[in-house]
């Protein structure tokens, strides 16, 4: 029982770590990751070895929900930053859940002595 | 044992936390954690505040840059709105220095309505308290090195507030402003206090430690990851932003509260100063004095261990284990076939006897509760029809 | 099913017992637990408990706080760790390790506690008895002796590991703790 808890809490954990992490270049392009604001070595490295970045067309919602938001909450630039803070707390509290199910040690209440042969 | 504090509170609080080891098990329990939950914000703040210095000016304003008036509040600005992750920064140095108050006074409560804070623990309890008001004061200079119209009220009213303690009141002021006006060595001196007493604090730590073995100052990483996480959601949700630029020659009257560190300012405008005084010193000596023996009753007095002095082996078990630092190993006196003897400093000694289950040679005792009396009852019970 | 007894020893502060508990260390709720109560579970000594089962008690059940929340900060773990053998001194090799229980209950954790000495009881009751403890009369006197062990102290020298000194009987001096040992660790391979 409790160990499939904890394999669903690992796996969620590490999804959303991922995931998260996976969001953070786009927070750190501006919330906007169009091929011109990657950094000229990446694209130069896309250009030449023929591989495309990506452009993160399916979060561009978020981009245009967090920048109302920040710019209602006073901030003023740099809206991309506190994206990035954020994807970044939550990728880490997926780390968090994903690391706490592994080292859980369960039922503590309780210690019977290994009998030693 | 718990004689003192209501037993509801303690029954409900410890309910709490087997409730919480029954979701994350006591490995993962934030409240075993108490202590380390500060400490492990004091670091975040050393590490933010480092990078915050690299950027800061200390000036009200400054004659060589006047035309784009380069001072505190415009290197603050520079900070937030023009260097990468300056805003970021910013955000977790505030949001860890309130985290840092709210761990305290969590801490603080843990121990006291665990009956952790008296007898040979009134040290760490004295310095906390010290540790405390130190922080309080670090988090309002805090905020005076913002330089913004909230900056400039608050320098104000702790000037006169300063002013109104008899006979050191001038001195103070003087100290404070670093001079009889607001002038760009008061903002130098804001940042020394800043910095200088942050650091302090590590001494003060130290005093608070010093009477514990092995410490729990460092929360398991999955805890740090959770407790940084909730830093940074918060710079996202609550961006920091500064107010107007303070200007000398304006009177702003209000200002927003940051209930965290600013509440003493709260008081001095609804009341007056010499009250203010009254309640703050009063207040703050009535916490210290929470643990005075007048004001509490133990089940039972302490009696320190004592070492058998020719059983004890000098095997150093005893010493390792005491939580309280309280036995020390000294030289064994001449003619002994032992290195080492054990020797309690009863003053820290809190009699609980985890010596005595340390020692493989029954060296070691508490005078109210012999572990040959243990034993005797034990077989006697082990024995009985 | 034997009647022998079942000797708690409790940490003051862990699950309250003393409403369950008569002035003598019995326990009203369960038959045949008898409890002995220190300031901490720390305190709790390997010999106490080997103490316990020579003189003929069918097991031993250790109690004390959560881990994590031990009023002195480690006494509990201290004692766990010694169970385990992590941490010295440990218990000797020949102990029945099936006659011991730790729990880590909290103060208002009393039904936990009566629970799972009951089912404690019931389970030590039944296992096969060990050679010594067969005819508790009898080897009660033998056992007596290393019940102060005090002084096998001056055999062992400083340098020794204390491990080695508090876990191998080989290094306790008096001939009459072999002597009982050895017929435990006979009683121990038969089963
Ligand atoms: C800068 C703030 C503080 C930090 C970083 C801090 C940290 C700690 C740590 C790490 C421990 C050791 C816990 C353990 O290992 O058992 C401790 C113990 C203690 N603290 Fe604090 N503390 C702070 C402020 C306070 C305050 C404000 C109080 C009370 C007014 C306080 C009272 C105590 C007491 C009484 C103990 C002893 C608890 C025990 O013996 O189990 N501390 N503190
Ligand atoms: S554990 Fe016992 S023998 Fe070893 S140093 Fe301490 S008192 Fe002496
Ligand atoms: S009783 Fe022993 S272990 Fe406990 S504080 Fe005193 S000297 Fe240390």
């Amino acid at each position: 029982m409790g160990k499939t808890i904890n394999l669903v809490l690992v796996v969620a954990g590490a999804l959303a770590c991922l995931a998260f992490t996976g969001l953070m270049p786009w927070a750190e392009l501006g919330m906007n990751a169009k091929f011109d604001n990657w950094p000229e070595w990446l694209r130069w490295l896309a250009t030449n070895l023929n591989f495309s970045l990506p452009d993160y067309a399916a979060v561009s919602d978020l981009s245009t929900q967090w920048t109302a938001h920040l710019k209602k909450a006073g901030a003023e630039t740099r809206f991309g930053d506190y994206a990035y803070a954020l994807v970044m707390g939550l990728a880490m509290i997926g780390a968090a859940i994903g690391i706490g199910a592994i080292g859980r040690e369960e039922s503590e209440e309780k210690t019977i002595l290994p009998v030693k042969k | 044992m718990y004689t003192s504090i209501p037993k509801g509170l303690t029954d409900l609080t410890l309910a709490i936390e087997k409730g919480t080891n029954a979701v994350v098990t006591s490995k993962y329990n934030p409240f075993y954690y108490h202590g380390a939950l500060p400490q492990f914000y004091l670091w975040v703040l050393f590490i933010s505040g480092l990078l915050l210095f690299a950027y800061y000016i200390p000036t009200i304003e400054n004659a060589y840059f006047s035309e784009n008036l380069v001072n505190a509040w415009t290197s603050v600005n520079y900070i937030t709105n023009v260097l990468p992750m300056g805003a970021v920064i910013r955000g977790i140095h505030r949001y860890a220095g309130d985290a840092m108050v709210l761990t305290i006074v969590l801490h603080a409560l843990r121990v006291w309505i665990t009956d952790r804070y008296r007898q040979y623990r009134w040290i760490q309890w004295v310095t906390g308290v010290a540790l405390l008001f130190l922080v309080l004061f670090i988090g309002q200079t805090g905020y005076y090195l913002v330089w913004d119209e909230r900056s400039l009220i608050l320098t104000r009213m702790t000037v006169s507030a300063l002013g109104a303690l008899p006979f050191v009141g001038e001195g103070l002021q003087k100290w404070f402003l670093n001079g009889t006006a607001i002038t760009n060595l008061t903002l130098s001196n804001f940042l020394f206090i800043h910095i200088g007493l942050s650091f302090s604090l590590l001494f003060g730590l130290w005093m608070h430690y010093v009477r514990m073995t092995r410490p729990v100052i460092t929360p398991p990483p999955a805890i740090n990851y959770m407790l940084t996480a909730v830093l940074l959601v918060f710079v996202f949700l609550y961006p920091i932003t500064s107010g107007k630029m303070a200007d000398l020659n304006s009177m702003p009257t209000s200002f927003e509260i940051d209930w965290f560190f600013l509440w003493p300012y709260a008081m001095m405008a609804s009341m007056n100063l010499g009250m203010y005084w009254v309640l703050i010193l009063g207040g703050a000596i009535a916490f210290t004095c929470v643990p005075l023996p007048q004001l509490y009753k133990a089940s039972h007095p302490i009696e320190s261990a004592e070492v058998v002095l020719n059983k004890c082996t000098g095997c150093s078990l005893c010493s390792q284990d005491c939580p309280y630092s309280a036995i020390e190993m000294v030289p064994a006196p001449a003619g002994s076939r032992f290195k080492l003897l054990a020797t309690v400093k009863a003053y820290r000694c809190s009699g609980c006897g985890v010596c005595v289950g340390a020692c493989a040679f029954d060296a070691i005792d508490l005078p109210n509760l012999l572990d040959t009396d243990v034993k005797a009852k034990i077989k006697a019970l082990a024995e009985a029809k | 099913m034997s009647d022998k007894k079942v000797i708690t020893l409790i940490c003051e502060r862990a699950a309250d017992l003393n409403g369950v508990c008569n002035e003598r260390g019995e326990c009203k709720e369960v038959d045949g637990v008898s409890v002995v109560s220190l300031p901490c579970s720390g305190m709790i000594q390997p010999l106490m408990i080997e103490e316990a089962l020579k003189a003929g008690a069918a097991g031993v059940i250790v109690t004390g706080c959560q881990i994590g929340d031990c009023y002195y900060r480690e006494g509990n773990k201290m004692i766990r760790d010694r169970l385990l053998g992590l941490r010295p001194p440990m218990l000797k090799k020949n102990v029945d390790r099936r006659r011991i229980l730790a729990l880590w209950l909290a103060r208002p954790q009393t039904d936990r506690f009566i629970s799972e000495a009951k089912e404690f009881v019931a389970f030590v009751r039944d296992l096969p008895a060990d050679a010594p403890a067969a005819k508790p009369a009898a080897p009660a006197p033998a056992a007596a002796k290393p019940a102060a062990p005090a002084s096998p102290a001056p055999a062992a020298p400083s340098e020794k590991n204390p491990e080695v000194v508090a876990g191998a009987p080989g290094n306790a001096n008096p001939t009459e703790v072999k002597e009982a040992e050895a017929k435990q660790a006979e009683g121990e391979d038969k089963k």
